[in-house]
């Protein structure tokens, strides 16, 4: 039985001059919570659009569950899911109309597809509001009825870009639950994220990625080890590795000196 | 205050003007070509007849023309006057920053001259200046032609802004948006209405009173004060006076009515459109039982929702309404005795049939290359989803089909009752018709695939300029083709004979396909049920043939990804676009 869920094997990808993903090397085995962390322009975003289809890369391979998704899409496609930041979803269909669609297409049987629909709906508080046109959502709205399209068709990985901006807090918490839960029976997922906190209480491993370049992977203690001390949050990893850190001695500089001046 | 607002408007200009692509600067350069040449024709032809037009003649051009400006300037600036009051993307900040509601109004009013009234008031303004200059105008003339055509671009705008404050009031939020694409609509009528005035107020045609030299208007119309005016001018005579101040009056009278409904009518109306409605848009409640669908069921009914909750899709229907809902009320409403017509249904069953295959062309090639465009920002959907491009393309394409099938169908239904046509013909003509209609159905899907764009904020237009032309040629070509062996079908072999003199009367390759339908016919005449098949046949090939090569090279194109431009619409001056998204 294969336990990669995820290997990415010298993926990069090149946008003119410019390498946004550079030689990327990642295994990610079955039932795992990884979490993708990055500063903005990092390549998180174009490494996920790369795994899921959505991005061609010009270099490498991606395998989704053993499948190459660049040489058979459709069979890969059948065993993923991806929410990205933006839900951009149908405007014009309710959210059920929108849910019953993933689900035609992954020939989902109906019994099973009204009790799925209905459990995901509940998780997300989502029922009452089912019936309206996607298009008078809320971002966080739109957000949680791709995440109910997302696992309706139980994928066997899930990809999710910055899954937690604009959610409240209930159904973010919901979220962390559930992909934990989903991961414990053997689903994997793949999160970027901003938010440290998360990657930190959920995720069994992390990567840090910079320039296209992973720059740390590993579990929190693995990290914590790799750079000498037991007590670092990951945010002073973080930050330490992505060069934050001079950004927040200047920030501290500048309020000391506004400060002084009153 | 005002100040650094233009400033601010100013630099916005410049720099989008600076940064365009060379295709655009080209682009610029052909359509200013354009216009020049377009003055041009009109100067000289000023400069030939300038003399032989009477005063009486020049009064009512001049009237009619004051009268065209201000249609003009509603018909184009309504749509671009809500844009710049409702939706353009600086009001989320400046209304935020500590500026009187009434000066950005006043710079959006500035922006809103800079588009279509300005170029309209420049474009009447150089032939009105010729004029002057070959009939030896008195000085006056000129500044009197600048300030009454200002007068009339400015009562054109305000009045356009106007109706938008008016209207947004009435409207609900919520349809804010779709509602303007209907108010485009709208103002097209009003204002044909409006050019229509000289004919309803006289017993007379328009043409004759103007060429008689005969008022168009009552004496108390405004457009005759700028006439007067302009008039008086040319002869340096102190008579106008009085109807310059009074077009002056006028002018300012819009411009304050528009002014005084500033707070209620922009801002509110402004955060009302923001805040959305406050009632949700509730769908029949779902039915728990309803089954899913086949993928290819599931993607066509998510293009029919779209299609079916979105007014702004129903304007590529139009077509119909202005080639057949308009005329057949006018037949109805006309001299002509419904029972004499419907004697010769063996003659109004071939026409109907030729128009409303007409009709197909425009329509299922339309909305079948729309339907990639469609896809806008829910582009990555379809690519995330394990659906092959062929399910994605016979998807889009039978719902393209079907929706305008079903339209034409029932309104040739009623077309054909009150024609008396027989039961033979309904069912002739409508089958024969849904097997040539998927053909331009798959050409449109095809095309679409090749050029599809999409605007936030102008959905409707989804089809590359260019795509679309080759669409409109291309739809009437492979009707051309597929129509022969119809034509054959429908008409009667006794025909056969006017054709063949109709082909030795035309040469070349149009005289050679009638010369070809004339031997038809005359193969029909002698022995009508086989041609009848093989006519049939050949439709069929050909229909079935084009509608299959077409949807599985557009589900190739599926296959391998497709592009869509996304067109950024936040500036009305520019095309630049934002990179294309790729679909599927």
């Amino acid at each position: 039985m294969n336990t990669t869920s995820i290997k990415l094997t010298d993926l990069s990808k090149v946008y003119g001059k410019y390498e946004a993903v550079k030689n990327l090397q990642l295994e990610v085995p079955r039932g795992e919570l990884f979490g993708f962390l990055g500063p903005n322009g990092a390549g998180k975003t174009s490494t996920i659009k790369m795994m899921t289809g959505l991005l061609e890369p010009t270099k490498g391979t991606v395998k989704v569950a053993g499948i190459n998704i660049w040489q058979d899409p459709l069979e890969a496609k059948k065993r993923i899911a991806y929410v990205p930041d933006q839900p951009n979803l149908y405007p014009k269909l309710t959210g059920w109309e929108y849910l019953q669609f993933i689900a035609s297409v992954f020939r989902i049987p109906n019994k099973k597809f009204q009790v799925k629909a209905e459990e995901l709906l509940h998780i997300f508080s989502l029922t009452n509001r089912v019936d309206e046109l996607i298009e008078s959502y809320s971002h966080g709205m739109k957000q949680k009825i791709a995440i109910c399209g997302a696992l309706i068709h139980e994928p066997d990985v899930l990809f999710l870009d910055e899954p937690t901006v604009g959610l409240d807090p209930n159904s973010a918490r919901s979220l962390k639950k559930l992909l934990r839960e989903l991961c414990d029976h053997g689903m994997t997922a793949f999160v970027s994220t901003h938010i440290l906190e998360i990657a930190e209480q959920m995720c069994d491993r992390i990567g840090i990625i910079l320039e296209g370049r992973i720059i740390a992977l590993g579990t929190m203690g693995e990290l914590r080890e790799h750079k000498g001390s037991t007590n670092r949050s990951l945010e002073d990893i973080f930050l330490e590795l992505t060069g934050g850190e001079d950004q927040q001695a200047l920030i501290s500089e500048i309020s000391k000196t506004d400060q002084g001046d009153k | 205050m005002m100040k650094p607002l233009l400033k601010n408007q100013w630099k916005i200009i410049t720099n989008t003007l600076q940064t365009q692509s060379l295709k655009n600067y080209i682009s610029y350069v052909i359509a200013f070509g354009f216009v020049a040449f377009f003055l041009f024709l009109i100067c000289r032809g000023i400069w030939e007849i300038s003399d032989a037009i009477t005063q009486p003649v020049l009064f009512g051009i001049l009237s009619y023309g004051f009268l065209m400006i201000i249609g003009f300037i509603l018909l184009l600036g309504l749509p671009q006057v809500f844009k710049h009051l409702y939706s353009a993307t600086d009001l989320n900040l400046l209304f935020t920053l500590p500026i009187p509601t009434q000066y950005i109004f006043w710079m959006k009013y500035f922006q809103s001259f800079i588009g279509i009234p300005f170029f309209t008031f420049v474009f009447c303004l150089i032939p009105l200046i010729m004029y002057g200059i070959v009939v030896e105008a008195h000085f006056l003339y000129y500044p009197v032609a600048f300030i009454v055509l200002l007068a009339f671009t400015i009562i054109g705008l305000s009045l356009a802004y106007l109706f938008n404050l008016i209207l947004i009031q009435i409207i609900p939020a919520s349809k804010a948006n779709e509602f303007m694409t209907m108010m485009s609509v709208l103002s097209g009528l009003f204002v044909y209405l409006l050019l229509m005035l000289p004919n309803w107020m006289n017993n007379q045609s328009m043409n004759e009173l103007l060429l008689s030299g005969l008022p168009l208007f009552p004496d108390w119309f405004p457009v005759n004060w700028g006439s007067e005016a302009i008039i008086h001018a040319s002869h340096g005579s102190i008579h106008l006076l009085l109807p310059t101040l009074m077009l002056l009056l006028l002018t300012v009278i819009c411009m304050v009515l528009s002014t005084s409904l500033v707070e209620k009518g922009f801002r509110t109306g402004w955060i009302r459109l923001n805040e959305g409605s406050s009632q949700k848009k509730k769908i029949k409640k779902r039915q728990t039982s309803h089954p899913l669908s086949h993928p290819v069921i599931a993607v066509g009914i998510k293009e029919w929702y779209a299609i079916k909750r979105d007014m702004r899709e129903w304007l590529a229907f139009m077509p119909m309404l202005f080639f057949m809902i308009f005329p057949l009320i006018g037949f109805l409403n006309g001299d002509a005795k419904l029972n004499d017509i419907r004697v010769f249904n063996e003659v109004s069953w071939p026409i109907a049939q030729g128009a409303i295959l007409f009709l197909h062309a425009i329509l299922n090639g339309t909305l079948a290359a729309s339907s990639i465009g469609r896809e806008g920002s829910s582009a990555w959907i379809l690519r995330v989803l394990p659906l092959p491009g062929k399910y994605i393309a016979i998807g889009k394409l039978w719902i393209s089909w079907l929706t305008p099938f079903v339209l034409l169908t029932f309104f040739e239904i009623i077309v054909g009752v009150i024609l008396g046509w027989t039961f033979f013909q309904f069912i002739t003509g409508i089958v024969i018709k849904a097997v040539i209609s998927i053909g331009i159905s798959s050409i449109g899907l095809w095309l679409g695939t090749t050029g599809a764009k999409y605007n936030p904020e102008n959905p409707q237009a989804r089809l590359k300029f260019g795509t679309s032309i080759i669409l409109m040629v291309l739809s009437y070509v492979y009707i051309f083709f597929a129509l022969i062996p119809y034509v054959i079908l429908i008409i009667p072999a006794e025909t056969a004979s006017i054709a063949a003199e109709v082909s030795h009367d035309i040469s070349g390759f149009f005289g050679a396909i009638i010369g070809i339908v004339a031997t038809l016919l005359a193969w029909k005449a002698s022995s009508p049920f086989i041609v009848g098949i093989l006519c049939i046949i050949v439709m069929l090939i050909i229909s079935s043939g084009v509608a299959i090569i077409f949807t599985m090279v557009s589900a190739r194109r599926m296959d391998r990804g497709i592009e869509i431009d996304f067109v950024n619409g936040t500036k009305a001056i520019s095309g630049r676009r934002t990179p294309s998204k790729r679909l599927y």
